[in-house]
């Protein structure tokens, strides 16, 4: 691995653990406990596949910016619903943000194993 | 009496943009629906009848158990080959 | 105190869904090893073992697909003279019987049996069990009449029975009509999942690898002392893999002996098929539950995965009832381990589609046979699992329904195949 790649690695890893405390600090605990499943799924059942670590850690990256962003979005389109519309807006967030979280997960990673195929595809024709 | 909520912009900016986010997710799914680049079905592996007949008909040569070659000499013979140069046009 | 029981219930059902999802997380990882290591298969066409074998085709208004999956049969690569084909044409009042006809009259290895109206139409185990009669194979096969094998299927599958503890195989499905709409592309992650996955998992880990009652088959002398196929339960398939297992034989999964079928076309069709599957499946739940957990022909682990594979039917509904219960809970100042299972609901939502197999068995699945695009529509499957909601639900209400009234109600809804397989095959 090139220097330039560590740097990416090490970068791509700091910036995972941020996210995760981040959520933690000022989201809730919730979306770290969502964040720490999407990150298990995604080394266990990504990792081992065939392609470039740093294809592969860079994604994680990603997905973990992604799943904390949309967690503290909720977060803030639940307090202000409940600021506009009244508490019973809780219970409509309540059942929507499991979905949302889960429709990241799902696509985000189903589509990172497309990229992951297609590259490791690419990498083969050039061959 | 008030008839209609108070929505504040921040709040409805926030509902279009959690409706994006979840139309963007499903995107990719919609586009490979749409304009399917591998529609399927997977091909099955199925009997080879030409190789196989190849594979049983013609005769692999084994230098070493047929014709008695002992492979360090096979390797010599390889080796002072390839030095030769390629006279082919 | 109410509220303590819905915690429980609550904790018990969690427990639960992360038992399924732990099994098949377990599945995708051991399947992820194995394709790293590249096993090399044994050579079907240097098997000394060529037993005689017979296939059972049953079939009921198939003349869109009949002679498709006969003029199949006709080039399998087995020799002649050691295959017998029947075709149980169960009623049909089309020209299923016809076109069958034609076929056996210059094929002398191909038979048709007719039922008639009176014994017809009571499902595909009755319809089985009349063409056995006739079989005289010592390997009995089983195909669904729209489906289309591999040309040396039979070598792969009879070369598991040299192994005196096997007493039935089950190939791989794969999805001829796989382009023809979302319900088809849907059906066919579903199958890769069950097949590409879980099926091979649990034949690796030595678990109960299902038989799935088509492109399979069984020693004809265990479906002998077994008696055949059981008439009373819609999914005589799943009755018969816990039977063999009981009988203290194995299942072998022959991963490479692939077969397409004709996915159904539109979600009405898999509402029926599904419904018929769920039912039958709680059915052989409640029948066999005590009896694979008292058997001493079974492994622990075997009694284990027996156990979740017989309940997998019941697991949407366990879903929908804990999505139930969980919302009062939630709002209710819950504790932290309850806000956190309810945010993890989700996931096991997504677990259980289909032939139950989760997203990320799907998607390695579908990785792993190289389409990459088809992993596009992996979101797509949370339709079909609310779908599923439904339909477990109303199974398991007819069956309660069925069993306190004690009316017998095994309809057989058959699955309409109607031939656009055809366009996809490829010569």
């Amino acid at each position: 691995m090139k220097r330039s790649d560590y740097l990416i690695l090490s970068f791509s890893i700091t910036g995972i653990i941020f996210c995760i405390l981040l959520s933690y600090i000022f989201i809730n605990k919730e979306s770290t406990f969502i964040l720490a499943v999407f990150n298990l799924l995604f080394i266990t059942l990504t990792f081992p596949l065939d392609g470039k670590l740093i294809y592969k850690t860079c994604l994680l990256l990603l997905g973990n910016i992604v799943g904390a962003f949309l967690n503290y979005f909720f977060l803030l389109f639940t307090f202000l619903g409940i600021y506009c519309l009244g508490e019973f807006f809780n219970i409509i967030c309540a059942i929507l943000n499991p979905f949302a979280n889960l429709v990241w997960i799902v696509s985000f990673w189903s589509i990172s194993l497309a990229f992951l195929a297609n590259s490791k595809k690419e990498g083969k024709d050039k061959i | 009496m008030k008839m209609l909520p108070n929505l504040n912009p921040t709040f409805i900016i926030l509902i279009l943009g959690i409706v994006i986010f979840i139309f963007v997710m499903f995107l990719p799914a919609f586009l490979e629906l749409k304009k399917p680049k591998d529609a399927g079905p997977k091909m099955i592996m199925d009997y080879n009848f030409s190789a196989n007949f190849a594979m049983k008909e013609i005769p692999i040569t084994d230098l070493e158990e047929t014709h008695g070659f002992d492979q360090t000499l096979v390797k010599r013979i390889i080796d002072a080959v390839s030095v030769l140069p390629n006279l082919e046009v | 105190m109410i509220a303590e029981i819905l915690k429980a219930l609550f904790i018990l059902l969690t427990v639960l869904m992360i038992a399924y999802l732990g099994r098949h997380y377990i599945f995708t990882l051991t399947v992820l090893k194995n394709s790293q290591k590249r096993k090399k298969d044994a050579n079907a066409e240097n098997i000394v073992y060529q037993p005689f074998v017979s296939i059972l085709i049953p079939a009921r208004n198939e003349e869109r697909v009949i002679g498709r999956i006969l003029q199949r049969m006709t080039k399998l690569t087995y020799p002649k003279d050691k295959t017998q084909i029947i075709v149980i044409n169960d009623g049909s009042t089309d020209n299923t019987g016809i076109i069958a006809e034609e076929y056996a009259k210059v094929q002398s290895h191909i038979t048709v049996v007719h039922r008639n109206k009176e014994e017809a139409g009571n499902g595909k185990a009755a319809a089985l069990n009349a063409g056995f009669k006739y079989a005289k194979g010592e390997i009995v096969f089983c195909f669904d009449a729209d489906y289309y094998p591999q040309r040396n299927i039979l070598e792969k599958l009879v070369k598991e029975f040299t192994d005196p503890k096997v007493g039935a195989v089950q190939g791989r499905v794969v999805v001829l009509n796989e382009p023809q709409n979302m319900v088809t592309r849907l059906v066919t992650l579903e199958r890769i999942g069950g097949y590409r996955v879980d099926q091979k998992a649990r034949d690796s880990l030595g678990l109960i690898p299902q038989f799935g009652g088509t492109v399979g088959g069984l020693r004809r002398s265990l479906l002998e002392c077994l008696g055949g196929w059981d008439e009373s339960i819609l999914a005589e398939d799943t009755d018969l893999t816990f039977r063999v297992y009981l009988a203290g034989y194995r299942i072998r999964y022959v991963y490479d002996a692939e077969c397409y079928e004709e996915a159904v076309e539109s979600w009405r069709a898999y509402w029926r098929q599904r419904y018929r599957w769920a039912k039958g499946h709680m059915q052989c739940a409640f029948k066999y539950m005590f009896k694979i957990l008292k058997s001493g022909n079974l492994t622990l682990k075997e009694k284990i995965d027996g156990s979740l594979l017989l309940n997998v039917y019941f697991m949407p509904i366990f879903v929908l009832f804990s999505w139930i219960i969980g919302i009062p809970l939630f709002l209710s100042h819950p504790p932290q381990w309850l806000s956190i299972s309810w945010a993890f609901m989700p996931i096991f939502l997504y677990s259980f589609v289909g032939n139950f197999a989760p997203f990320f068995e799907v998607g390695i699945g579908a990785y792993l046979d190289g389409r990459n695009r088809a992993l596009w529509l992996i979101p797509l499957l949370i339709f079909a699992f609310l779908y599923n909601i439904p339909i477990c639900t109303k199974a398991l209400l007819d069956l309660a329904v069925s069993k306190i009234t004690r009316k017998k109600n095994n309809y057989w809804a058959k699955t309409y195949h109607s031939g656009n397989g055809n366009t996809y095959i490829i010569n």
